[in-house]
Order: C-alpha cells, then sequence, then structure tokens
C-alpha cells in the first residue's frame, strides 16, 4: 500500500481538523428513490441523523453525505443500497474543521444564521465560508465545516483567524 | 471659545492634538471641530474651486466644509469630517485644498476669475485643441481644483467583516431611535441598535452598536454598516473598523433630521453656522462660536438657540426673522434675551475675509443696516434625513406643511419615526429658498462651490431637469452628497422654472450615505486572500523539488521544474525532451472529474456532448466536445465508462466549475426527466499523467497483478479500475495529452505524493523527470492540440478543424445554432500551424496574421496568433492560429504583425500538428 498523506493543520484553541472518517456521497436515482428510503433511513429536510455508527448529513435535493468512523463504509453502504443510488466515495474528497467557538465568531465567515432560534442542533445547510463552498452543521461542542480537501489549508486559515482574534 | 462650565466633555482628561503643525488642547468627548472652535480656529479649509476661506458649518456627518487629512503616514484618510472626528491623544491633521498654506492660499485668486469660473466652465474651455485635454488641462485642473489626497501606500490596517440577523434593526440612538429599540427589546425578539455617535448608554435586551454608521439598505432586508472600531483611539492592534451585513425582519429608521442653511451673500464664511450646530456645541461641547452673533431664521425651531446663547453669556446682536411678521414665539424669546428683532427681514451678505466680522441686513422696508458681529447662526427649517429610504428607488414626497421632504414609498419592513418621518419639525416656516440679489456669491453646495447664480445659469442653459442640475453644476456631489445643499438648490430651480418642488423632484439617493474605506469592504480578502488557495495533493512534493508554481483560476500548479541555474526556458525544453526520450510525470488532478451514475447517464452524455457516446464500451474513453446553446465551443474533455451506468468526466481546469453548473442546468431545467446523478469528485482523486516512450515500462513496476498493462490488453484510450502498489485502489486510463505513449494514473488523494514518489522510483533507471504546465503546453502545441487560447468562447467546432465530432445522427446542445451559415463559412478564421521563415525571428501570441504585401492596416487582418512554444522537439519557435481559410492555405507565406511589440516577421502556414503527425508514438 502506498503511505497516506496527513493533512496538516495545526489544532488552535478553537478549530482543529476533524479525526478523519470514511465518507460516501450518496445521490438518489429517481426510479429508485422510494425503495432507497426503504433501505436506508435518510434525513428529508437539511439535518443529519445518526444510525449506528453513521452519521447522514442531507447535502441538497435527493443526495446525502454519509460519515462514519469505521473504515468499511462505502461496502456498508453498497450492501445496504447497490443499484438503487449513485455512491460514490468521497473519504479523500472532503476535509471536515470542528469549530468550538461562539456562532458569533463564525457569522464573520457564514452568512447564514447560525444563532440557535435559526440553527438548530442537527442542522446543516450548504452554504459558504468567506469565498469557500462549504457544508456545515451543529454538534453538541460547536460547528463542522466540511470543503472540498483542495480548500482545507484556506479554509483553515480563514476560520483561524476569525475565531482566534 | 470654552465655556467654563457646562457640555458632557470630560473636563479631567485632556488631550494633545495638532491642526496645521500647531499644537493644541481639547477634551475627552470633543470632536476635532469643536475642540478647534474651543481654540479659537475658524479657517479650517479652502473651498473646491474657489479656494475661498472656509470655516465650521455644521456639527455633523453633514459637514460640508471642515474637511481635513486626518493621521499621517500611511494611515492618512483625506476629506475627515471634522466635526465627526473624535479627538483622541496625539491626532494629527492637516486643512486640506490649499498652497502653500490655509492663511495665504495662492489659488484664492481663483476667487477672482469667479465670473469666468462658473458652472459648466470646464466643459465649454478646455475644448481647444483636444489633444490638449488629456496631457495637460486635466492634470492641471486636478491640482488646482480638489479635496484631500490620497496616502498612496499600501492600508495598514486590518479590517473584519460580519453577517448579523435580527427581529428589528432599529437605525439612529436618539430619543426616538433609543425609545423603538427599548420596546422592540421589551416585546421579545432579536433587536440590534445602530448609532453613528460614541456610545451612550445600552439598552437592555438589544444589541447596541455605537460609532456605527448604517450606510445603504439592501434588497430582502440586508442592510450595510461600518462600525468605527479604533478611529477614535492613538493606535489600535486589532480591526480598525468592522463591516456589517445584516439582515433584519423589520427596520425602524429614527435618523432624525439635517438643517438648511440660508443662501445669501458670503454665506460660506468662517463663523456663519447653521443654528442647530450652535447650539450642539454650547450644549454638548460648552464651545460658543464666538462672542457675538446674529440669528437668521424663518422657522420657530431655531428660536431654541436664543435663550441657550443667553445662558451661556454669549451676545445675541439680533433676530433676523424672514417672515413678515415673525412669530409670537419668537418675538417673546427675543424680547425675554433683550434681543432686538428685525421681523420681515433678511441678511443680504456676510461680511469678512477670513472670517466673519459683520451683517448687512435689509429691512423690510428696504433699509440697509450692517451690524458687527463674529458668527451668524442660519437656519432655514430641517430637512428629515430621508436618505436610506430611497436606495431602493422609493421615492421622498414633499410636505408642503413643513416645507420638506418626508418619506413617501419604503424599502420592504421600514418604518420611520421621530423627525425622520418629519414629526416636530418646521413650526411655521415660511421657506425662503434665496434672498433676493444675493449676489454672485450666495452659496448653495459649500463642497462643491456651487451658487445660486449657478442654478439660475444651469436654467438658463437649459438644464432644468434635477438630474441634469445636478450634473452641469455637481451640486449635490462628493461626500457630502449635498445633505446641506440638495432641497436649496432644487426648490431655486423650481422658482427659477416656475414649477413647484413636488414637480422638480429629487435627485436620487445612493448607498453609501456616508463614505465607506474600500478596506473595510474587503474585510479580510486582500493580498494573497482576495481568494482561496487550491493545492493539489503533490504540492508539496513539488515544492520540495524546487518547482515554480503558477495561478490556474484558484489552483497552484507546478509550472516547470528548474535545476539549477535553469531559465523556465531551459527548463521547460529539458522537461519536453525527457517525456519525448523517455518519460515524465505531470500533476493533472487539477482538471475538472465528474462522477456521472444512473440509468440515464448515456443518454445525459449524448446530450451535452456532440459525438456518440451510447456505442462506448466499458473500460473505454472517448474525447468528446461540448457546445454552448449558440453553437460555440465551451470545453472538451475526455469521458470513460466505467461501467453499464458509471462514467467520469474530465473538463478543462478553467471551466470545471462552469460545465458543472452546465450540466446541473441541463438536468434541472431542460431534461428534469433523466435519471441521472453527479457529482464532483476532483478532489477525490490524486491524478497523475506518466508519459513517454518509457511510460509503459514505469508503470509496470506499479500495477498489481494480475492487470495487464501491454499494448494489446490495455489499448490506446483504455479505462480501467485496478490496485497499485500492493492494493492501493487505483484507476488507470491509456490517454495522451502530450501525443506520446501516456497514461493517467488516478489514486484518492491521500495517496498523491506517495504515488508521485513511487512513480519517480520506478522510473529513475529511465531518468524519469516531473514536468509543469510549461512543458505539457509546449508539447500539446506541438501536436496541435486546441486549448484555453484557441477554445476561446468565439470558436466553433469548424473554426478548429472539429467538425467531424459534430454528429448527423443525434441532438446535442449547440447543434442548431452551430449550423448557422455565417458559423460554418470557411472564410471564418480556423486553425492553422505557423512556422517561420527566419528561424532568429520570435511568434507572439496575439500576433495578427496579413497577407504579404498590403497596407498593415485593420481591413487587411486575417486572424491571429493563439499559442506559441518553443519547440526543443524542432529546434525553433512554433505556433498555433486562426487564419481565413487556412487549412486551404498550406505552404502560404504571410505576415506576422504584431505593432505593440514591434514583432513583424513572415511564416510559413503550415499543418497544426508538427510532431508525429501520424500519432504513431500514441498507439505504441
Amino acid at each position: 500500500m502506498l503511505e497516506a498523506t496527513i493533512l496538516h493543520l495545526t489544532a488552535t484553541a478553537h478549530v482543529q481538523l476533524a479525526p478523519p472518517r470514511s465518507m460516501v456521497s450518496i445521490a438518489a436515482f429517481k426510479t429508485t428513490a422510494a425503495a432507497l428510503h426503504q433501505a436506508i433511513t435518510l434525513p428529508v429536510t437539511p439535518h443529519c441523523s445518526l444510525s449506528e455508527d453513521i452519521t447522514f448529513l442531507w447535502s441538497g435535493p435527493a443526495t446525502w453525505l454519509a460519515l462514519s468512523e469505521a473504515p468499511d463504509l462505502e461496502s456498508r453502504i453498497r450492501h445496504l443500497a447497490n443499484g438503487l443510488a449513485a455512491i460514490t466515495d468521497q473519504s479523500d474528497g472532503r476535509a471536515i474543521l470542528r469549530v468550538t467557538a461562539p456562532a458569533a465568531k463564525l457569522q464573520k465567515l457564514v452568512p447564514i444564521d447560525l444563532h440557535e432560534s435559526a440553527f438548530a442542533p442537527n442542522a446543516t445547510a450548504l452554504t459558504l465560508a468567506g469565498h469557500i463552498p462549504a457544508q456545515i452543521w451543529r454538534t453538541t461542542t460547536g460547528f463542522e465545516l466540511c470543503c472540498f480537501r483542495s480548500f482545507a489549508e484556506s479554509l483553515y486559515h480563514s476560520i483561524v483567524e476569525a475565531c482566534e482574534v | 471659545m470654552r465655556l467654563a462650565s457646562g457640555g458632557t466633555i470630560d473636563r479631567t482628561k485632556i488631550l494633545n492634538f495638532k491642526f496645521d503643525g500647531k499644537s493644541y488642547q481639547g477634551f475627552a468627548g470633543d470632536t476635532l471641530a469643536s475642540a478647534l472652535l474651543a481654540n479659537g480656529v475658524k479657517l479650517v479649509g479652502r473651498s473646491f474651486k474657489y479656494h475661498r476661506p472656509r470655516g465650521i458649518l455644521s456639527a455633523g456627518a453633514e459637514e460640508p466644509n471642515a474637511l481635513v487629512e486626518l493621521r499621517t503616514g500611511a494611515h492618512r484618510e483625506p476629506n475627515t469630517r471634522a466635526t465627526v472626528a473624535e479627538l483622541y491623544e496625539g491626532l494629527v491633521a492637516q486643512s486640506q485644498n490649499r498652497f502653500p498654506s490655509l492663511r495665504y492660499d495662492l489659488l484664492s485668486v481663483n476667487g477672482l476669475l469667479a465670473p469666468v469660473f462658473a458652472a459648466g466652465f470646464y466643459y465649454k474651455t478646455f475644448m481647444w485643441p483636444a489633444s490638449f485635454w488629456e496631457k495637460l488641462y486635466e492634470p492641471l485642473i486636478r491640482r488646482a481644483a480638489g479635496l484631500g489626497r490620497n496616502a498612496r501606500l499600501p492600508d495598514p490596517d486590518v479590517y473584519e467583516k460580519s453577517t448579523a440577523f435580527c427581529d428589528v434593526l432599529v437605525i439612529g440612538g436618539g430619543a426616538a431611535g433609543r425609545e423603538a429599540a427599548a420596546e422592540a427589546a421589551r416585546a421579545g425578539g432579536r433587536v440590534i441598535l445602530a448609532d453613528e455617535n460614541a456610545p451612550g448608554a445600552e439598552i437592555e435586551g438589544a444589541v447596541y452598536l455605537p460609532r456605527t454608521t448604517v450606510f445603504g439598505v439592501y434588497d430582502s432586508g440586508t442592510y450595510g454598516a461600518v462600525e468605527r472600531l479604533a478611529d477614535h483611539l492613538p493606535a489600535s492592534p486589532g480591526p480598525r473598523q468592522r463591516m456589517w451585513k445584516i439582515i433584519a425582519k423589520r427596520c425602524i429608521l429614527a435618523s432624525g433630521a439635517i438643517e438648511r442653511p440660508m443662501v445669501f451673500g458670503n454665506n460660506d464664511l468662517p463663523g456663519v453656522m447653521l443654528a442647530g450646530a450652535v447650539q450642539k456645541y454650547i450644549s454638548h461641547y460648552a464651545v460658543a462660536p464666538g462672542k457675538n452673533g446674529v440669528l437668521f431664521l424663518n422657522n420657530d425651531d431655531a428660536a431654541s438657540l436664543i435663550p441657550i446663547l443667553s445662558e451661556a453669556g454669549v451676545h445675541l446682536a439680533a433676530v433676523v426673522d424672514s417672515r413678515p411678521k415673525s412669530t409670537e414665539l419668537v418675538r417673546e424669546a427675543a424680547l425675554e434675551a433683550g434681543t432686538p428683532l428685525f421681523a420681515g427681514s433678511v441678511i443680504s451678505q456676510a461680511v469678512g475675509r477670513l472670517a466673519v466680522t459683520g451683517a448687512n441686513i435689509t429691512t423690510s422696508r428696504g433699509q440697509s443696516i450692517k451690524l458687527e458681529c463674529d458668527f451668524i447662526a442660519m437656519s432655514g427649517g430641517w430637512n428629515p434625513a430621508v436618505h436610506l429610504t430611497s436606495h431602493l428607488d422609493g421615492k421622498p414626497v414633499w410636505n408642503e406643511s413643513i416645507a420638506a421632504f418626508i418619506p413617501g414609498a419604503l424599502p420592504p419592513g421600514m418604518e420611520v419615526t421621530g423627525a425622520a418621518a418629519g414629526a416636530g419639525l418646521n413650526a411655521n416656516i415660511a421657506p425662503l429658498w434665496s434672498v433676493k440679489d444675493a449676489g454672485p456669491k450666495a452659496f448653495v453646495d459649500f463642497q462643491n462651490d456651487v451658487t445660486a447664480a449657478d442654478i439660475a445659469l444651469a436654467k438658463q442653459e437649459g438644464f432644468v431637469a434635477v438630474e441634469h442640475l445636478k450634473r452641469y453644476t455637481t451640486l449635490g456631489m462628493a461626500t457630502d452628497q449635498g445633505k446641506t445643499a440638495n432641497v436649496n438648490g432644487l426648490a431655486l430651480m423650481a422658482q427659477a422654472t416656475g414649477k413647484t418642488v413636488p414637480e422638480t423632484g429629487t435627485t436620487r439617493f445612493r448607498p453609501p450615505y456616508t463614505p465607506v474605506a474600500i478596506g473595510a469592504l474587503a474585510g479580510p480578502h486582500r493580498g494573497k486572500n482576495f481568494k482561496p488557495t487550491r493545492r493539489t495533493p503533490t504540492h508539496d512534493w513539488a515544492a520540495g523539488l524546487g518547482a515554480v508554481f503558477i495561478e490556474t483560476g484558484l489552483w497552484l500548479r507546478a509550472q516547470y521544474f528548474p535545476q539549477s541555474g535553469e531559465d523556465w526556458l531551459a527548463a521547460t525544453s529539458r522537461e519536453v525532451n525527457a517525456v519525448r526520450n523517455a518519460v515524465g510525470i505531470c500533476d493533472v488532478t487539477t482538471l475538472g472529474k465528474i462522477d456521472i451514475q444512473g440509468p440515464d447517464a448515456a443518454k445525459f452524455l449524448e446530450s451535452v456532448y456532440t459525438n456518440s457516446w451510447a456505442n462506448l464500451p466499458i473500460g473505454r474513453a472517448r474525447y468528446g466536445l461540448m457546445l454552448r446553446e449558440d453553437g460555440f465551443v465551451m470545453d472538451d474533455g475526455t469521458t470513460a465508462r466505467l461501467a453499464e451506468n458509471h462514467y467520469v468526466m474530465t473538463t478543462t481546469t478553467a471551466n470545471a466549475a462552469k460545465v458543472f453548473q452546465h450540466l446541473e442546468f441541463c438536468h434541472q431545467w431542460l431534461w428534469p426527466e433523466l435519471d441521472v446523478c453527479f457529482g464532483s469528485v476532483t478532489d477525490q482523486w490524486a491524478q497523475i499523467a506518466v508519459a513517454g516512450p518509457r511510460a509503459r515500462d514505469t508503470l509496470a513496476k506499479l500495477v498489481d497483478a494480475p492487470f495487464d498493462i501491454s499494448n494489446a490488453a490495455f489499448p490506446y484510450m483504455a479505462a480501467a479500475s485496478l490496485t497499485v502498489c500492493g492494493g492501493t485502489p487505483a484507476r488507470l486510463f491509456r490517454l495522451s495529452f502530450s501525443g506520446e505513449l501516456a497514461y493517467e494514473v488516478a489514486v484518492p488523494a491521500r495517496y498523491g505524493a506517495a504515488l508521485a514518489r513511487a512513480l519517480m522510483e520506478a522510473g529513475s533507471e529511465f531518468s524519469i523527470t516531473p514536468y509543469g504546465t510549461e512543458a505539457l503546453g509546449v508539447m500539446r502545441v506541438e501536436k496541435g492540440h486546441p486549448a484555453g487560447a484557441e477554445l476561446n468562447g468565439q470558436t466553433t467546432a469548424h473554426d478548429l478543424g472539429l467538425a467531424k465530432l459534430l454528429s448527423k445522427k443525434k441532438d446535442f446542445i449547440g447543434r442548431a445554432l452551430a449550423t448557422r451559415e455565417a458559423l460554418t463559412d470557411p472564410v471564418r478564421p480556423t486553425l492553422i500551424g505557423l512556422k517561420l521563415v527566419n528561424p532568429g525571428d520570435r511568434l507572439r501570441a496575439g500576433a495578427h496574421l496579413l497577407p504579404q504585401n498590403v497596407p498593415a492596416v485593420a481591413a487587411h487582418d486575417q486572424g491571429f496568433v493563439t499559442s506559441v512554444a518553443y519547440s526543443p522537439t524542432l529546434g525553433h519557435w512554433i505556433g498555433l492560429g486562426l487564419l481565413q481559410n487556412g487549412p486551404s492555405r498550406l505552404g502560404e507565406i504571410i505576415r506576422v504583425y504584431d505593432p505593440v511589440r514591434n514583432g513583424d516577421a513572415l511564416a510559413e502556414v503550415v499543418s497544426p500538428v508538427f510532431v508525429d503527425p501520424e500519432g504513431t508514438r500514441l498507439h505504441a
């Protein structure tokens, strides 16, 4: 096996790279959408839901991102839903940052309302962080932001600047 | 001068400051303006055009005269209003627009030439000769007439941006605004109160933003505001200002009102001030503007100044009331103060040189009386500050009873309260837009030096529409946007044309309400952070080898890998030779990769690409051409079929996002019935091109058994999923951009750097060489492949020699419009190659192609050079170009004409494929 290179982003008081997880994108085929929802319980509004050790994040109409610390996520999803959806490994295509700073700091970058009344726990949204497209969701300790892997360093620097000043 | 008691300044905190090099003292709580007045400084600037001496007119953001350069060095900010600049220890300010000094300004001679310098002067005078305008007249005018100077150094401050959401935004922290904010907070919900001024008391339950100006109203309840975090401090390590985008369900505008000057002769002399401002300087700052004043009014509101002057011990020589019989309120106030009242009278002129020394009063009986005074307080009434109500095109409406504009149609969600709505203003007002026979120097717009006579001139010249009046005279332009001028100006135009004020109307107000530093709008997005940067998985590996990087959109790509002493050309040529003679590797991760799956995937591809896809076997890739709906080429790439209903499309780097958007549009809008899903996998896979005669030998060492990489098992354009290097999942594509035997190998991005190292190791016996985008570019030019310079949005498939890719058997995007006669006319410039007749000459992209022996004029232009490269394979410069009737002119010698860069050479028109035209290397 080739050696894996891990993104090297130094953790600060409020910002760190999330622990590595498998990520799989799921996009429902029209003709089998009903069967897909039978096979897997998926959020149909912009939320995350937890099923055993897999988090399913709504990521657009009929699209989801599955996350898990388990290494065999793609094969498990295929086992449940092969042929019912486009199943694509994105474990290397995304980077996730964990932010524990107050929402007001993140509002320097994120143009949607992150107040508890508007963005409750388990809410998620596809938005921007500065100029970088990102998916954001609220966790019990703060927020997670997910971007294309190639933006990771830029996103990290932006968020650290916003949250640590 | 400073009054012995009173005011809200903190007399225990003395602050030292400098104005025009001279040191003064003030107190915490002063503005620069109040501190200057306290020190008896009346002359603070010279006017824009005539260089007339000017003083402080107001006590607020509407100030047109007291504009200074604040701070020094890179922090220097021009056109800062002294009336809003909070005083701090060590503040340094300079007056503007004067030489050599404020007192002795040479250009004040302009005042003598005033009759010549009337409105429209520049448009009429500096017309001939036309050529003199740019080089002589304009620079001279620019030097003579100006406001402050830009520091011309990079802005050293840090700025922040943020978004805030609320249920109610209250704009304005005066009595009306504070009450509205408190009430909204009591009702629950999220409330923000924004106020321009220094902090006052907090409001319970509301977010209070002092020193914050809401400068603009935008769609969907969006408001722009700037919070001044550090402008009142000597220095600050933190951000200087913060720009807010506030999204509010409701907005309450409590922006107050702005007083109108009176228009009379020399009303611009230092010491002539708005009555409300005089009141504010006394009450708030404990500063009297002089010892002996005259009050000139046309309404009851201004009479509140009379007892205030009495209490402060400032002598009032007279009250001049333009209303024929004045009113009981004014009469009583004057009597109480022991001040003479001139009813039905006006000040015709102020008198003085560098400051006012007297007032010439014309009484109701036509008598002229001269009174000595060292300040004049004038009040022509108050204008509700309606600007924000009309940023979304609502027009203010004229209210006859208060002779002022009040808000008309409001932006959705906004209501207006207090003086901004016209409440409690202009009691018993009798409008006086200008005194009679005011003379040539009765100012309407102080900042732009526009007089009542200029308005009469504009009318005479036919510029009667209020928007024309503005542009012809410049009334209402520049930093104050006519806050103290617009209504007087348009009312005078109304009078001159015999129309009513509402018939004349107002000019349109646009954001920003007051000037906003560009730095605040940029926030953190400046310098290298202007846009985000995208890095490839092999970035650090390439940097470690000394690669020079180039920006391709947001990506950083290795451009070339110079070895010691090499310049870009030497490195690039070495890399090209290495690929053509042995093997090289290049990171191609940045090309868009779109994963396409679903029962209708093939149908989808058939519709977006011009050529056939339904018959592409599993395990094969094909070149695809994509047109726009108007028939022009949008992008190209290769798409591989990995399984029955599974494809991976590639795009050019530059067009990746555009193509993805295009596919989304097609799927969502044109063919929503198609059952297909697609997603970007550009970042998921690191992709490296391995090219050259030894490419297969190199890769053979890395692919895991039992994968067969032989030519028979894996021919040109094959595609497969496999594992490499002992189990790493991978995809292999036999594609060639260089024209050599070549592959692209993809692994999940985390393994990209390790794959590069493994390839270098495997190819070391063949002297494998990393190559960058320069070498990539040279090789594709050698092969005549169209790329960005040819896919420029103006070329068609025919132009690029790709007409055979336009299927005649199916419909596809762009098919119909691509058949338009003009788009298939062979006279259109079409792709050819260029070979210099004299190898020592230079080809440059952008040079024009002309026939020989005709004048070099546009009428003979037959095309241009699109891409150029030095070909180490051939030993000379080569080019690709677009030439009328190109393919039928092979062998012809034409002229390559480049006047901008002094190029003029002859070249032979050749096939665009310079190297290996039969393509034998591809299939090796």
